[in-house]
């Protein structure tokens, strides 16, 4: 099921600072077993975070990070700028690191 | 550079895209910014995750029918 990607990308103080509580900015599972592993949990988490994506999203994160294909080709393939490919990716990229922090990182 | 800053040129510091004058300075901020650091730290792993729990070895055919498939999923919902 699709949910509003918004919700999933970070927030920002008028200072420029992220929003958020200390224990949760700071919040770094990369050395987290679980992750390491792609344990049964971890991969549940990730592929229902990769479905809820937006499908144009979901399809640019997939070509880039997983198929490897450049900036450049898949602007190409698709009619797009260079610019909104890398905008999606990163965006989608976000929302995939969200959902994983709020799933591994300390609970708030 | 605010945090704010940094997070969005983190895709082109992965891919090593910045300017030299862009680089240092984000490079500056991370030094003293902890929860950005971990940020970066999170991003990239992210990235790998995601990467590892789609790769799957397929033959070059099949390939170009699922970015086919991806590219005409995209023209329908962008």
């Amino acid at each position: 099921m699709e949910t509003a990607l918004e919700e999933q990308l970070p927030r920002f103080k008028e200072d420029g600072h992220r929003e958020g509580d200390r224990a949760y900015v700071l919040a770094d599972w990369t050395q987290n077993p679980e992750a390491d592993l792609l344990s049964g949990e971890t991969r549940a988490i990730l592929t229902r975070a990769i479905d809820s994506l937006p499908a144009h999203y979901r399809a640019v994160l997939i070509l880039r990070d997983v198929e490897e294909l450049s900036n450049e080709e898949i602007a190409q393939m698709i009619g797009v700028s260079v610019a909104s490919v890398k905008s999606r990716l990163h965006r989608a990229r976000m929302a995939l690191r969200e959902q994983l922090t709020r799933q591994l990182g300390p609970r708030v | 550079m605010t945090c704010k800053e940094a997070i969005a040129k983190l895709a082109e510091y992965l891919d090593a895209e910045l300017t030299p004058l862009d680089l240092a300075g984000f490079e500056a901020h991370l030094r003293v910014c902890e929860p950005c650091r971990a940020y970066l730290a999170t991003y990239r792993k992210t990235k790998e995750l995601a990467a590892k729990v789609n790769r799957v070895d397929m033959p070059e055919e099949l390939k170009t029918r699922l970015h086919a498939l991806l590219v005409d999923q995209i023209r329908r919902t962008s």
